[in-house]
């Protein structure tokens, strides 16, 4: 049967209506209440005028108002467009501009901002507080009658990524992108009402899309990690221990912050079922430990740029040996991997090449940037059911098996604490400052965050670091605000011209910590 | 006795960790971790501060909510620990 994703949970509720949909703190939501607080939402969204293919931002704090809120613009015929809730309000207007939003759902902290960035959004129609809004939905709420159904090409999300020429982009995926890889999910990992699966990953971030589509497609229960027990990683063992959570998902830095500050014990997790991880390289050592903590749970590494969903997979059987990286297996079903070496041909068993990916988990494109769209989306290179492919700028080796290994970047993309980071976003900040001459950040590698930044400035005049850091945290989100600054009377270069990236790296490491 | 820990606190969270708003926000019972000015991220930066400053061990069992959710209750983890530290402790 064709749905699509907020369908998920109409079904869901007609099956098991009074089953837990969802957990926030001491709230517990039945699939009935939840049907029926975003239905309600989603004609309070039509009433005001929002159509078919229009976009909704989310501006919330994770809570059981932003679920609602996202099923409900889904409902209205939206796609929903999720707000980083701790992201500077510069950084917000610029995407709620880009993608022209035509209705904002708001509520708890993020409603009582001082300064609104909103404010005078020529597309902006209305702005509604979801506070209270679960207790005024009552009961009976029907769906709105047009746009609820639709073809699985509409646009459902858009997520926002780090752009390497100063702004971010927005990553436009349809019902068909999100459905592809959760019906996978659903079928391979057998999802199930007895589920309790975390939702640790924050809504603009696409590893929520399995929290909250898969746990629906499953008729389980979607739990809320809450932000303390995220800072706090005792609180976070009691929290899987006390909520009985069966599957989590989450970024390695996680759970490596878990195993390394969470004073975990073998068996001490007996619930958990299943552990996915994705977003950046899992170190093995982590690995090795939490196998050991919960010898019943079956431990899967995921892979996939926001672009393309997840589009690979493999599965860890048995604890690692050594620090070999852990694979990233091979595609999800439906989906096509290329391994194309600089010429363009594919490349042999054994050798490294650029991962291209075709089928249904990939992107339309980015939102209103056809020449990014153009260099990202080209035409496949054994085309066969997908005519076009993404560029994942991702380099990889091809394995004996089939598998993919993954080797590392084409480019100056980095990830820190499973962020996606365009390094040339946060140079482009830093050499607005009027009294920065030349910028270069480099990641410098660290064992819990994968890497951490530092900006290697030469000042032009007199120059207050602390001004530097002010306008970071004013323009970019908190993962990307350098950790360190350092001052340069000139930074080193290599015979072409250009910044040497590895020298300069090398005489941070000389900097004393 | 440190002349006041919560404004030194506030001083560090302010102009170290530099969390965007104002002083008058940070009240004594403000939830720091609610409101976003403590997070994963910066939370380690906060309890080596709080070492280095004080001079006062901080073990990672120690960095838990009950000790860093507001400035009353990393106060009360300073004075406790500068209490048990000093010989006169009657604890």
């Amino acid at each position: 049967m064709s749905v699509l994703l907020h369908e998920l949970l109409t079904r869901a509720a007609a099956t098991h209506p009074d089953h837990p949909a969802l957990i926030d703190g001491d709230r517990t939501f039945t699939y009935r209440e939840l049907d029926e607080w975003s239905n309600h939402l989603a004609r309070q969204l039509r009433q005001g005028g929002v159509r078919a293919g229009d976009r909704v931002g989310v501006h919330l704090d994770k809570s059981a108002e932003a679920v609602a809120g996202i099923y409900g613009a889904l409902k209205a015929g939206a796609a929903y467009v999720p707000l980083d809730p701790d992201a500077p309000a510069r950084r917000l207007r610029v995407i709620a501009a880009d993608s022209a939003m035509s209705a904002l759902l708001t509520g708890g902290r993020q409603a009582s901002a001082r300064e609104p960035f909103h404010t005078g959004l020529p597309d902006l129609r209305f702005v509604i507080n979801l506070d209270g809004t679960a207790e005024r939905a009552g009961t009976s709420a029907a769906p709105p009658e047009a746009d609820a159904r639709g073809d699985r090409d509409r646009l459902a999300y858009l997520l926002y990524t780090s752009g390497s020429t100063g702004t971010p982009k927005g990553v436009a995926l349809s019902h068909g992108n999100g459905l592809a890889f959760v019906e996978w999910a659903v079928r391979e990992f057998g999802l199930a009402p007895t589920d309790r699966v975390s939702s640790h990953a924050p809504l603009h971030f696409d590893l929520s899309v399995f929290d909250l589509f898969a746990t629906a497609a499953g008729a389980a229960t979607l739990v809320l990690v809450p932000k303390r027990a995220s800072v706090f990683l005792p609180e976070l063992v009691e929290f899987i221990q006390r909520r009985r959570l069966t599957v989590w998902y989450s970024v390695p830095s996680v759970l490596t912050m878990m195993v390394r500050r969470g004073q975990l014990t073998a068996g001490c997790f007996p619930d958990l079922r299943l552990v996915l991880f994705a977003g950046e390289v899992m170190p093995p050592a982590t690995l090795r430990r939490l196998m050991w903590v919960a010898p019943g749970a079956r431990f899967v590494n995921l892979y996939g740029p926001t672009e393309t969903n997840v589009c690979t997979w493999h599965e860890v059987r048995q604890a690692p040996q050594d620090d070999e990286p852990i694979p990233i297996g091979r595609a999800v079903d439906g989906v096509e991997t290329f391994v194309v070496s600089d010429d363009g041909g594919l490349v042999d068993v054994g050798q490294a090449g650029e991962l291209l990916v075709a089928g249904p988990t990939v992107m339309r494109g980015y939102w209103n940037d056809p020449e990014s769209t153009a260099s990202a989306l080209v035409t496949s290179p054994a085309p066969g059911a997908w005519p076009t492919a993404y560029r994942t700028g991702d380099l990889v080796r091809l394995g004996t098996g089939g598998e993919h290994h993954f080797i590392g970047r084409r480019d100056h993309q980095v990830k820190s604490r499973g962020h996606r980071i365009e390094l040339g976003e946060i140079e482009a900040v830093i050499r607005s400052h009027p009294a920065v001459a030349e910028c270069a950040v480099v990641p410098v590698a660290d064992e819990e965050v994968t890497n951490r930044l530092w900006a290697c400035v030469v000042p032009d005049g007199e120059l207050e670091p602390a001004t530097i850091a002010a306008l970071c945290r004013e323009r970019l989100p908190r993962y990307m605000v350098p950790d360190r600054l350092e001052l340069f009377d000139e930074l080193p270069r290599t015979s072409t011209g250009k910044t040497d990236r590895q020298a300069l790296h090398a005489s941070l490491l000389r900097v004393p910590a | 006795m440190p002349s006041d820990v919560k404004d030194t606190i506030r001083r560090f969270i302010l102009d170290d960790l530099e969390w965007p708003g104002s002083a008058e926000q940070l009240s004594d019972e403000f939830s720091l971790v609610d409101e976003g000015v403590l997070d994963s991220l910066n939370l380690l930066e906060m309890a080596h501060f709080v070492q280095s400053h004080y001079r006062i061990r901080v073990d990672e069992e120690d960095i838990v909510a009950s000790n860093f959710e507001t400035l009353t209750a990393i106060e009360a983890f300073v004075l406790d620990r500068l209490g048990t530290a000093s010989p006169q402790s009657s604890r």
